[in-house]
């Protein structure tokens, strides 16, 4: 009998999640963009607010906006530490529609490959200058003119929808250098699980820094490991981390996909009280 | 049971700073520049 397929409960997230931020219909007969309240608050993943379809701000993009006007931003570094201490990076595994876009790029059965450790920290230099210190110097957002999802959510479906040339004739080195980075990643996407989340993603490495101390963390029991270190849980994690080591490193998105799959019940979450079954290991 | 009071402390202090950014027009500030086409993030120069 064949096995029925059920679709994961962090996959309905990605997907629900997607329609929502996703969500401004009337952007196809209107051709113009959501302006509105909901752009006062930022969803907490990579979406890009210059997307005809995007309800909401990218938090990012409005980090980089307050360093080019040399102000402290306060909104966002408050938005994303009070996320980072609740769930960690949670919201990627559960919300981040360019993160679903790669789930499904490595699905593609083709040769996989791991990513070296080293790499896992290019994001922070990302982060601190792409996003901080050339955005602070230049007064320009250099993470958004080169970060992928702008192209793949609002770039290529502007061009590609555009009737009177007018978009078309802005296509420049921009517009072709973001294509360039955009092929890089799916195609190293393929390849490699999450490879923006894990290499190139600003947001991933803020919220990596609060993985460790966030409420919501998972706790492996080792004594209730069926044989000790059966590799089922580190088989199935969406950003290759080792479980059995460290269910808590910087990369974990909190997709719970291995608690699930965990034959011993040996993983559980836990909101930094203790569980009557958790023995200190 | 103090990692938990820390995290608390810890997620005030930022809710606090999301409240402050609030008062001082960090919302308005994120719609606004939120409400316009960026162009350059999608690739396209003018």
């Amino acid at each position: 009998m064949k096995k029925k397929r059920r679709i994961k409960p962090h996959r309905i997230g990605q997907i629900i999640a997607s329609i929502i931020q996703l969500g401004y219909i009337p952007t196809f007969w209107t051709g113009s963009i959501y302006q509105g309240v909901l752009k006062r608050g930022c969803v907490p993943i990579l979406n890009c607010w210059g997307c005809p379809l995007s309800l909401f701000s990218c938090p990012i993009g409005g980090l980089q906006h307050f360093f080019n006007l040399h102000l402290f931003p306060f909104y966002i570094a408050g938005f994303f530490g009070a996320i980072g201490m609740l769930v960690g990076r949670m919201a990627c595994g559960w919300l981040c529609p360019f993160g679903l876009f790669q789930d499904l790029l490595n699905k593609i059965k083709t040769v996989k490959l791991k990513l070296p450790n080293w790499m896992t920290y290019i994001k922070y230099a990302v982060l601190i200058g792409v996003a901080g210190i050339i955005s602070w110097i230049t007064l320009e957002p250099w993470f958004c003119k080169l970060c992928p999802a702008g192209i793949i959510e609002a770039g290529i479906p502007l061009v590609l929808a555009d009737k009177t040339g007018d978009i078309r004739a802005l296509v420049g080195w921009l517009f072709w250098t973001k294509a360039a980075i955009l092929i890089g990643v799916i195609v190293f996407s393929i390849l490699i699980k999450r490879f923006f989340c894990r290499v190139l993603c600003p947001i991933g490495a803020i919220y990596s820094v609060f993985n460790r101390f966030s409420l919501v963390h998972l706790q492996i029991n080792k004594e209730r490991c069926k044989q000790p270190n059966c590799g089922i849980c580190a088989m199935v994690c969406p950003m290759d981390i080792n479980v059995y080591d460290n269910p808590n490193q910087k990369e974990c998105i909190r997709c719970l996909e291995c608690i699930k799959k965990c034959p011993g019940i040996a993983l559980t979450v836990k909101f930094r009280k203790p569980m009557p079954w958790d023995v200190k290991t | 049971m103090r990692k938990l009071i820390l995290i608390i402390i810890f997620t005030v202090v930022f809710v606090a700073g999301i409240i402050y950014g609030g008062m001082l027009g960090d919302f308005e500030e994120i719609e606004a520049v939120g409400s316009v086409m960026c162009l350059s993030c999608m690739g396209l120069q003018q």
